[in-house]
């Protein structure tokens, strides 16, 4: 599965470091984004958005109010008649606002064809057989001639044309140019590679053209429908032709010339009279617009009317221009309004006129970057560190820092600032590093899971071989009630519990012939399985031994421990006693390997501890000779051996069950050894309560029955 | 568990305190292992007081069997001295006073071992 390895190798880089190289990798990726150009960020139109936003929250002011629009709105069409005017209108029109002593005047109107309505083409339009009408109509001036004659007589008026990708049947590809330049830091050439080309214009007939005092472009390339900026300049094939409002504030300063500045990039300045315009590189600017306003606006019926107040036109730029024909004309601003071309043309106007734009300079993009890196960074190196809710918190401190600088930067300095690239790259850092955070502790919780479940099963293995290695020990002591059914001669019993699964003390008996009994009880130092396995093997060898040596007990606790110490490499010792009773006399011999003194009890009733012969436990001293005690048994008297795990059981309190309790428990009558040892067990138990044993227990009880009177099973 | 530790020219005196069972036979251990070494013919001997054990189980009678078996290989002396009763029993059961010469007080054993120089 190559792909789910891949996927994996993923996400161990991705949270290597705490995430953190995964993150710088991401912020590295964000900054050659905010350096990329627009047309390449994916973040484009989100940025514009964000522009809109500022234009928004803050819309420009209008100061001075340079700028009026002479409208050509419905009001003025009911009154004069359907578009298009007869040319003769337009020129009264002109010399209607001219007579108020306006600082220029831009037509917002497009006259690539001769007017239809003149009164020579009427004339032409005529049957042959009204040729009166046509000799007087002919007598009549042209209306565009009348129209050329209002345009030399008013040296302020700028025509406007459009400029246009493809040739139509109106199209020119080229106008008159009558705006001079004068560039700095380049040439013509690198003026127009910077700027937006048309190699056709919808340009005014040659005999307006040459009659004005000014021509220049209207167009505007919308961005999604929207008109954010504004080029100043535009190149038509090899000509420069300005922007209305640029060739009206010309005009309004009655300068020759506007001064182009240029540097690497392309353009970064215009100059008119006393106004200083920087501009983006391609001789763009974006447009600060101001809320929708109709003070700024008069119907061209009032002004033909005289109507119109003086100060709405007296020095002001004058735009003249159609809003009344539906809505052919209108625009979106980037505030959102939707508004006349011609208002937009206005807005403009006021714009530089007011020195009021909008920029993107150069240092700005380094601030974005800048900001970029250190708010990225700083999150690289905090985030890691502390708990989501810090986390979070810091992010979105960046962030409304962030934004909080855009605004002030467009409020205080009317600069564009870039906020959404450096967001989108916190954003992503901060998911990066956040959701690393959750890999690494899903996986941590993983690998822990893993780790208790094996754990978990190691010990349930462990369990189980050890509840084997139990059911092996336990199942290898000898059972009385099996092994000696029928016996009269003597009682005896085993019994053994384990602190642990396992346990280190033993015991065993069995019949060396006819009439020996043998007996063992052992405690091996030590616990667990260690115990165990040198508990077997003491059993064993005891048991071999005491089978071959015909002699004594003595001699079979010395030949058990020289066996037992030829391999210990563990050097454990054990404490045994073991004994030989003979069944039919009642003597029995015993010897003491380090081990408790076993209990001897009398038929009427007395328990005592029995003094008998030996040495150190069996593995301490090489080769030491244990010695026997003989003693003889009354008929009904007993025996009984135990580990200390009896006398040494712990109740809560910490107190020892000891020698005392035991001797008055094994005084007490008896039916029999098993009941013995019942009894025995259970005085221990109730003493010792819900206390854990810390040594295993073991008991074995013997008693003689007499002389033969019984019939052995054997 | 703590082990004090006082010299007599060359005679060692290791005074080992509290309970030596299952929890404490390890620092118990380590103690007697530091000094054991020296333990040998001719040289430094050892005086295990007891006069602080309250208990020693048969964890600490394992101790006590290595050490034994350990300075008798390098023909060193090793006694114990001063046990307290119950401590006394464990010996007595355990028949470890075949293991260890055992003396009823620290200056029994000293005068023992200083005169067998």
């Amino acid at each position: 599965m190559p792909i789910a390895r891949s996927l994996v190798r993923l996400s161990q880089l991705w949270i290597m470091g705490r995430g953190r190289p995964a993150a710088a990798a991401i912020l590295v990726v964000f900054s050659i984004l905010q350096l990329s150009p627009p047309w390449l960020s994916v973040f484009e139109p989100v940025r514009l958005a964000l522009y809109d936003e500022y234009q928004k929250v803050f819309p420009r002011l209008r100061e001075t109010g340079p700028a009026t629009v002479v409208a050509i709105d419905e009001d003025s069409l009911k009154e004069l008649g359907a578009w298009p005017w007869p040319r003769d209108r337009l020129a009264a029109l002109v010399k209607a606002i001219a007579s108020r002593h306006p600082a220029a005047i831009g037509l917002d109107i497009y006259m690539p064809e001769p007017d239809p309505t003149s009164p020579e083409a009427l004339a032409a339009s005529l049957p042959e057989n009204a040729a009166g009408l046509k000799q007087s109509l002919a007598a009549l001036p042209a209306h565009d001639a009348i129209l050329a004659e209002m345009l030399r007589d008013v040296p302020y008026v700028v025509l406007g044309a459009a400029g246009v990708d493809n040739q139509t049947f109106n199209t020119r590809d080229g106008l008159r140019i009558i705006a001079q330049y004068q560039f700095s830091g380049g040439n013509s050439g690198n003026a127009r590679n910077a700027l937006r080309k048309f190699p056709y214009v919808l340009a005014s007939l040659p005999e307006l053209q040459a009659a004005a005092a000014g021509q220049a472009l209207l167009s505007n390339d919308l961005e999604k429908g929207v008109v954010r900026r504004a080029p100043l300049l535009f190149a038509v094939n090899d000509a420069l032709v300005p922007a209305l409002a640029m060739e009206m504030l010309r005009i309004g300063y009655g300068e020759k010339s506007i001064g182009v500045d240029m540097d690497s990039a392309g353009i970064s300045a215009l100059t008119v009279g006393k106004l200083h315009i920087p501009t983006q590189p391609n001789g763009e600017i974006w447009i600060h617009f101001s809320g929708h306003n109709d003070s700024r606006s008069v119907s061209a019926k009032d002004v033909l009317n005289g109507n119109a107040a003086d100060d709405m036109l007296a020095g002001k730029l004058v735009l003249v221009g159609l809003t009344g024909i539906g809505m052919m004309d209108y625009k979106t601003t980037a505030r959102g309004d939707f508004v006349p071309g011609i208002d937009i043309q206005a807005q403009l106007l006021e714009s530089l006129f007011d020195q009021h734009f909008l920029q993107r300079p150069r240092w700005v993009v380094q601030a974005e970057l800048a900001m970029l890196t250190i708010g990225g960074l700083i999150l690289i190196w905090v985030i890691p560190g502390v708990r989501p809710r810090t986390a979070t918190l810091l992010a979105a401190f960046l962030c409304s820092l962030l934004f909080g600088a855009g605004f002030a930067l467009f409020y205080f300095a009317h600069v564009l600032f870039d906020a959404v690239t450096p967001f989108a790259g916190f954003g992503t850092v901060f998911v990066s590093l956040i959701s690393s955070v959750f890999v690494k502790t899903d996986r941590d919780r993983r690998a822990a899971e893993n780790a208790l479940h094996k754990e978990r099963e190691a010990a349930a293995k462990v369990a189980g071989e050890l509840e084997a290695a139990r059911r092996i020990q336990l199942g290898s002591l000898p059972r009385a009630r099996q092994l000696f059914a029928n016996e009269r001669r003597f009682d005896i019993d085993g019994f053994l519990e384990p602190a642990r699964e396992v346990g280190g003390d033993l015991y065993d008996f069995f019949m060396l012939d006819e009439q020996r009994l043998f007996f063992i009880i052992g405690d091996v130092s030590g616990k667990g399985l260690p115990a165990a396995l040198f508990m077997a093997v003491a059993k064993a060898l005891a048991k071999s031994q005491a089978l071959r040596e015909s002699g004594n007990v003595g001699a079979v606790l010395r030949a058990t421990e020289v066996e037992l110490s030829r391999e210990n490499p563990e050097m454990l010792f054990v404490t045994v006693v073991a004994g030989i009773l003979d069944v039919n006399s009642g003597i029995v011999e015993l010897s003491n390997a380090g081990h408790d003194a076993p209990w001897h009890i009398t038929r009427d009733g007395h328990a005592r501890h029995l003094e008998i012969a030996g040495g150190p436990p069996l593995c301490v001293l090489d080769g030491y000779r244990y010695e026997n005690t003989r003693i003889r048994l009354e008929p009904g008297d007993a025996l009984c051996l135990i580990t200390d795990g009896v006398t040494e059981a712990m109740n809560e309190t910490g107190e020892f069950y000891g020698s005392e309790r035991l001797k008055a428990v094994l005084a007490a009558p008896s039916s029999g050894m098993e009941a013995l040892i019942a009894a025995v067990r259970g005085d221990v138990r109730r003493f010792v309560g819900n206390t854990e044993a810390s040594d295993d227990i073991t008991l074995l009880a013997l008693r003689w029955s007499g002389p033969e009177d019984a019939v052995s099973v054997r | 568990m703590k082990v004090s530790l006082r010299r007599h020219g060359n005679i060692l005196i290791l005074s080992p305190d509290g309970r030596i069972d299952h929890a404490h036979a390890d620092a118990f251990k380590a103690a007697l292992d530091n000094h054991l070494g020296e333990c040998k013919s001719g040289d430094t001997r050892i005086i295990l007081d007891f006069a602080d054990v309250s208990y020693m189980s048969s964890v600490g009678l394992r101790m006590l069997m290595l050490a034994a078996r350990q300075v008798k290989a390098q023909g060193g002396r090793i006694v114990i001295a001063a046990l307290q009763p119950l401590v006394d029993e464990v010996f007595k059961i355990s028949r470890f006073n075949l293991v260890y010469q055992v003396f009823h007080s620290v200056d029994a054993a000293l005068a023992e071992l200083g005169s067998s120089i």
